[in-house]
Order: structure tokens, then sequence, then C-alpha cells
């Protein structure tokens, strides 16, 4: 089972994530970045290539 | 799978996503990745920004680790290619045997030999490199006082980042205004007066003449014959594609290294490039071959070449991204996405098109949204990217025929409907 961290303090709230993992993160109404709690499927198949792509690297996705 | 030996030329964040993806992809044969820098890929963008302002070289690894059984060859230069050995010539591992390659090298900046005195040694920086970056935070934090040549993104971002240490920072272009060549004229006006506010003096039209050293200090002359007194220079002026090494490639110049639509180099079916080294067809766009300098683009696309290369020219599909940049300057988020031509109309969408909160788009001769600059609003930048995606549509394998012009492809661009230009989606989501 993998699961998804975001890594508040570095997130720069660029939003990269929403557009690459729509399936696989949203945003809190205090606007934090929240991934789903296990991802599986194309949900985390998205959220792999967000970890990749987040220009701060806050997302990390754990095997 | 078929080829025993792969070697990925180029160690930064397009090397490291080949080498993964084709481990995930099954390759099992021998994969070497060589790289000029002596450690680990890591976020590049960060020199310029994170780096000179304290973060540790370990903060800014990437997401992810090598593959099982790869050979990484840091701090190893390929000088050129054997093609009838199939060997690539290092200038100190000796040769790597490969059957497919993939071309990930990258940029070169460019220096300017009016700071390549001896006399400057020590004193200039080009701040590319973690090692270069780390030299310069040194530096400045000793002497304070610094010129940055070339207000593109790396100039912009380097002066913001050491200004905001507590360094005097002279900035200055040949331009008129800083981000030229990305920005219009109102918002690299407005960009100018940010740095200005907080103490970045800018030297705006005005290119070095001359440089000298006199005694602890470097002395710069302007053409429009101001000085600048500084401890120390950053020269930012650009970088041209890394492809002296690639003898004997008909397609590689000083434009990079030409691709067709699936990432193959032109002409060869074993050798696939990627990232800001490669120019290449992006059919969602029209097509016109061209390279794109950003980090996140560098990172699909390197997914991509490795699948081209394992599944050949044949099967391999498109790769047409909608291209996503960012720059942060002073905390505040520029995101560029998408493609613009000359041609192409600008518009703006929303807010006023002076302060920094409008949405600033352009749209091509068909009247379909193609690009655009967002400032300091994620949820508009998403909502452009989706439009971008709606409007443009990748396309399908049908129309991929090598001369393929995608205008005249049949089926999906006429199912496409305009989008909503007067309101976007951005409207309705303001952040908190």
């Amino acid at each position: 089972v993998s699961s998804v961290h975001v890594e508040h303090r570095r997130c720069r709230r660029h939003g990269l994530c929403l557009l690459v993992a729509p399936d696989a993160v949203r945003v809190s109404r205090s606007g934090r970045v929240e991934p789903v709690a296990r991802p599986s499927g194309v949900a985390l198949d998205q959220v792999r290539e967000a970890a990749r792509q987040c220009p701060v690297q806050a997302l990390e996705v754990r095997e | 799978v078929s080829a025993q030996r792969i070697a990925i030329v180029g160690g930064g964040v397009a090397g490291f996503r080949a080498a993964e993806r084709l481990r995930e992809l099954g390759f099992s044969g021998a994969l070497t990745v060589i790289g000029a820098e002596p450690g680990a890929a890591y976020r590049r963008p960060a020199l310029s920004d994170e780096v000179l302002a304290g973060t540790s070289a370990a903060r800014i690894s990437l997401r992810g680790r090598l593959p099982v059984r790869t050979r990484w060859l840091g701090a190893t230069r390929v000088v050129d290619i054997d093609w009838e050995r199939r060997a690539l010539v290092t200038d100190r591992r000796g040769d790597v045997l490969f059957d497919q390659l993939i071309v990930a090298t990258g940029l070169r900046p460019r220096r300017l030999a009016l700071f390549e005195q001896p006399e400057l040694a020590g004193r200039v920086h080009v701040p590319t490199t973690l090692g270069a970056a780390l030299r310069l935070r040194e530096a400045v934090r000793r002497r304070g006082r610094v010129l940055v040549v070339g207000a593109g993104l790396v100039g912009t971002e380097v002066a913001a980042a050491l200004a905001r240490q507590g360094a005097t920072v002279v900035l200055s272009d040949a331009a008129t205004r800083p981000l030229a060549g990305l920005l219009d004229a109102d918002l690299g006006d407005a960009l100018a007066e940010l740095h200005r506010r907080r103490g970045v003096q800018l030297r705006l039209g005005a290119a070095p003449v001359a440089a000298a050293r006199r005694g602890r200090i470097v002395r710069v002359e302007f053409a429009d014959g101001t000085v600048a007194e500084v401890g120390d220079v950053v020269v930012a002026v650009g970088a041209e594609p890394a492809v002296d090494w690639l003898g004997g490639l008909p397609a590689a110049g000083p434009g990079g290294v030409r691709c067709e639509p699936t990432l193959h180099v032109v002409g060869r079916d074993d050798v696939v490039a990627c990232g800001d080294v490669a120019a290449w067809p992006n059919l969602r766009f029209g097509g016109a071959t061209a390279r794109v300098e950003q980090w996140t683009n560098a990172s699909r696309m390197a997914r991509h070449a490795a699948e081209a290369l394992l599944v050949g020219p044949g099967a391999a599909s498109p790769y047409a991204p909608v291209p996503w940049g960012w720059t942060e300057q002073w905390g505040m988020r520029i995101h560029l996405v998408g493609a613009r031509r000359p041609a192409d109309t600008p518009h703006v969408d929303d807010g006023a098109p002076t302060a920094f909160s409008g949405a600033r788009t352009w749209t091509d001769l068909l009247g379909r949204t193609v690009g655009g600059v967002v400032i300091e609003r994620p949820w508009a930048t998403l909502a452009l990217a989706r439009r971008i995606e709606t409007e443009c549509p990748a396309p399908n394998a049908a129309s991929l025929s090598r001369s393929a012009d995608p205008h005249e492809a049949p089926g999906r661009h006429q199912r496409t409907g305009r989008f909503r230009r007067t309101k976007t989606a951005a409207n309705q989501h303001q952040p908190a």
C-alpha cells in the first residue's frame, strides 16, 4: 500500500500537483495541499508523476 | 526490450528520470548514466534561489532513487562518439559502449570574454552548478557587493535571493526590462519596480564594456558610462545546448538536437533526446521544432524519451505536453504556461493588466488559447493549463505522420468547443 505525504513547510502552493494529479490531490479550506489517503490505480500514477514534477519536491509517495 | 546496453549522457533531472523510467518499463540490460557534475541529480532551479539563501545541498535532492544496477559516472564528460564501435569516449573513465543512447546534456551557460580575464579569477561566478552556487554564496557572504549581469530568469532570481540575504546588488541587462523575452513590457516594468523597491539597483539598457580589478574591488563600466564597483560578478546571460560532444550526428547543432515528434533524434532509431538540449515539434501547438527550457518539462520529457527508445519509432507516441514553468522572486510566483509564437494575440484575461494580479494569455490565429503568464494566482494557472489542454488537444495517433500538420489533422480540432473567454474557472476559485 502506498501513502502520500506533503511537506507543508516546503510547499510553495504552485498548484502543479492539482493539474497533474486531479484524482489524488485536493486543497483544504485553509489552502493546504491534501493528498487522498491511500491512492491506487490512476490516482496513484498521477500522484507519482506530481511528486516527480513538483517544483520544490514537496510531495513524497512512500511505496 | 532487446537492447543490451543503454547509455544516458547527462546527469541532471532528465538523465535521472530517463534511467528511472527505463527500469520501470522492465529494461534489464546494462544502464550507464554519465554526468559532468560529481554528485547525484538535484533540483537545479533551486541554485538561483534557495541555495543562495542558505538551503543545504541535501535539501535539493530529487524524489526517487537511482534505479538498481545503474552505473552512475559522475564528474565525467563525453568528449566524442565513435559510431563505428558504438563507444562514448569520456575524458576520464575510458570508453562506454552502447547499443542505444539517450541525449540529456542540457545547456552550457554562455560566458562573456570581458569577465574571463585572469585577474578576475575567483570573483566571477556562473552559478548553474551546485559547486558554483555554493562558491557564490560564500563569496557574497564575505564581500557583500555583487553585480549580476543578465536579467533573465537566473539573473533576476539570483539578484533577489542575494539582496534578500542582505547583499548590495546591482542587476544589469542590455535590454530595458527584466525577463524581456518572457514578459510583456508592462509586466516587465512592474517586475523592475518590485526589484527596485526591495533595494536592487537596476542598470537596464546598458551592457558592460570593461571590467578590471582595483585592489579588492572589481570595477565594471557600462556602455552608458556608468560604473559599478563590487566584490563579485555573476554572469547570467543565458545558455546554449550542450552538443559539442555529439560529433558525427547531423541532427545536432547550435539550436540543439533535432528530434521527431516521438523524441527520436532525426535520422536515428537508436538515439533519443530529452530535456533542454532537445528540439522537437510539439504537435499540440502546430509542430514548429523548438526547445523548452523548463525543469518540469525535462522530467516529463525524459520519461517519454525512455519509453520511445524502448518501443521504437513505429510504436512510440508523439510527445505533446502543455509546458509549465515558473519563477519565484521576492516571494512572488510567476507561472509560464503553454507555448507562444510571434503571431499569437495577447489577451488580458481578468484583473488589471499592470498590477500583478491578472492572467495574460495568448490566442493563435485559430482563436485557440495557446499560452499565458499568470502572476500570484495558482488557481488561474490551473484553469489556464486546462483550457489550453482542451483548446489545443494532444494529437491522436492517426495524426502522427512524420510531416503531419496538426491543423489539417481530421477529427479532434473540430470537436473542440471554444472555452468561455470572459470568465474562467479561475474567477470562481480565488485562493483563500
